[in-house]
């Protein structure tokens, strides 16, 4: 049955498309020319999920994550994952405080409207645990009193793809709770000789955004994604993706149903942010390398051959049908 | 299985009918196996890289008896010789067979014809187009175009979406990027949106299939012209 257009939810399909081009504006103005790369980590934030940058040093990871900060009015802590980095430290602990004689809790940087996870790899699992139960249960316990994460709360966390010395890399279950995982990439060189050209322009090494919106705002705007409408054969189409990569020869464990939901909301925040109030194929396939790649583990005996998390979604892409026009649900008509 | 899978099949299948031949055949003579048998003074001779002979007095070392024959032995036998032959005589055949099969095939500098595709049914769209609700009516309509166009040869594989297809299309071929993509866009939000579509999203669907028929009509124009 055919909805009446809510001229209320159109406007604000309109008004978050708007809100969400002058965000990746201003962003812009710090991560010189990676507008695709940053629309990807903008939907990830609508969706309400939690980024991983994987690239190499000098990238922009930390850049993009303090812009961002700076752009959506949300309060901004950086945690630097070492080796010693204890689960305490990022929670917070209880302290005596002697004037009073009594315990207070002092916050962690887990307390914050965006957390930068800096080089989530080269901290021991008792604290990537404790990291990812915050992520996913958007609580913490700490000697047995819970202390919720006010919404919003995301994290933007950073790997480096090529040490391996001292690192401890991420168990792929625990990769699962990423929405999606992003890389820059270097830049051309026109865009490295605007870089340079910007530094000389400001004079100064920190780069001040405008704050486009707030923290409030940024909640309106992902209640606006949940009101998207998707039509039951795009959803199919999300299932038979993520299946596929489950049946794919190269693969020893393919995408969870994580997987297949992460399509979903990742596609239906790229659909607003492109102006619509549907999600269409194309916004899968777009977000799809980005939400799948990696959930996907390679057969062990594959290691010396080009097969990668990409490459598998590559190859389901171009396999999996997408919906026709002549597939469509019936209750749409009219 | 291509030409070169094939001829190599074909050479590998002949290598071993020679080499089961070569490894079942009468052991080959030495090269310096003695002429004479055991029963005579049989000996060895060695040639030293010098030219000179051992001395007389070597050992003599026990010899198999020999047939005598003079002449190195052929491995082949005349049924063999038919046989290889025969392998040759099928590979070239095969390969003649599918040089002639792909000379059939539609030579490659035909292009379909998109452009006449699209100007044979553009008529038929817009009564498409003007009948039904808008929602459907789009739909078909672009169902109508897809199919079309696949006549002609140009096929939307399954796994693309209207999009890539729509690309592909006007990558291939000089139909105007506008006008398609205009319809593609109104195809996707009557397919896959909820809310109402009204008569605004029929209107622009017919001028953008009118803008594409005009289009259509001053590109076959010219060639008219020039024929006429």
């Amino acid at each position: 049955m055919n909805v009446a257009r809510d001229p209320g939810q159109a406007d604000d399909v309109d008004a978050v498309a708007r809100r969400a081009g002058e965000i990746l504006d201003e962003v812009e103005r710090a991560v010189v020319g990676k507008r695709e790369a940053l629309s990807l980590v903008l939907a990830s934030i609508l969706a309400g999920g939690h980024i991983l940058l994987e690239d190499f040093p000098g990238l922009g990871k930390t850049l993009a994550a303090r812009s961002f900060a700076q752009t959506l009015g949300l309060t901004f802590k950086r945690a630097q994952f070492t080796p010693d980095l204890l689960p305490a430290d990022l929670t917070g602990s209880f302290v005596f405080d002697q004037r009073s004689g009594e315990f207070s809790f002092r916050k962690g940087p887990l307390f914050t409207g965006l957390l930068l996870a800096d080089e989530i790899n080269r901290t021991p699992p008792k604290t990537q645990a404790a990291l990812l139960e915050a992520m996913q249960e958007l609580q913490i316990t700490v000697e047995g009193q819970t202390f919720r994460l006010p919404p919003p709360f995301h994290v933007l966390a950073t790997a480096n793809p090529v040490e391996y010395e001292g690192t401890y890399p991420l168990p792929e279950a625990q990769l699962d709770r990423f929405l999606m995982r992003v890389s820059f990439g270097y830049p051309t060189e026109d865009e490295e000789g605007d870089v340079l050209r910007r530094r000389m322009a400001r004079r100064k090494e920190e780069q001040s955004l405008r704050p486009v919106t707030d923290a409030a705002g940024l909640l309106a705007m992902q209640t606006v994604v949940e009101t998207v409408t998707v039509d039951d054969s795009v959803t199919r189409y999300c299932v038979a993706l993520a299946t596929s990569t489950r049946r794919h020869p190269s693969v020893l464990v393919g995408a969870s149903p994580r997987g297949s939901l992460a399509l979903l909301l990742a596609s239906r925040a790229t659909a607003v942010i492109a102006g619509r109030d549907y999600v269409t194929p194309e916004d899968v396939k777009h977000v799809a390398r980005a939400a799948l790649a990696h959930r996907i583990t390679i057969k062990p005996e594959l290691w010396m051959s080009n097969t990668s998390g990409q490459s598998v979604v590559a190859d389901v892409l171009s396999t999996v049908p997408a919906p026709a026009a002549l597939d469509r649900d019936t209750s749409n008509v009219g | 299985m291509d030409r070169r899978t094939v001829a190599i099949a074909g050479a590998g299948g002949a290598a071993l009918v020679l080499l089961i031949r070569v490894a079942t055949a009468d052991p080959v003579r030495m090269w310096h196996e003695p002429t004479r048998t055991l029963e005579g003074r049989t000996r060895e001779v060695v040639m030293l890289p010098s030219g000179e002979d051992l001395p007389r007095t070597a050992v003599t070392f026990p010899q198999l008896e020999t047939n005598g024959q003079q002449s190195v032995p052929v491995p082949f036998n005349v049924a063999d010789l038919m046989l290889f032959l025969l392998l040759i005589v099928v590979v070239v055949a095969l390969l003649l067979w599918r040089h002639l099969r792909d000379a059939d095939a539609e030579p490659f500098d035909t292009l379909p014809d998109v452009q006449g595709a699209l100007a044979d049914v553009v008529p038929g769209l817009e009564h498409v187009l003007a009948s039904g609700k808008p929602r459907d009516a789009i739909v078909a309509c672009w169902v109508q175009l897809e199919l079309r166009v696949a006549r002609t040869g140009l096929q939307r594989d399954h796994a693309e979406t209207s999009t890539e297809f729509t690309e592909r299309v006007l990558d291939t071929y000089a139909v105007d990027r506008r006008t398609i993509r205009s319809l593609a866009d109104l195809y996707r939000e009557a397919r896959f949106s909820r809310h109402e579509l009204d008569e605004h999203h029929r209107a622009a669907a017919t001028a953008a299939l009118a803008e594409l028929k005009a289009q259509l009509q001053r590109a076959t124009r010219p060639a008219e012209v020039a024929s006429g």
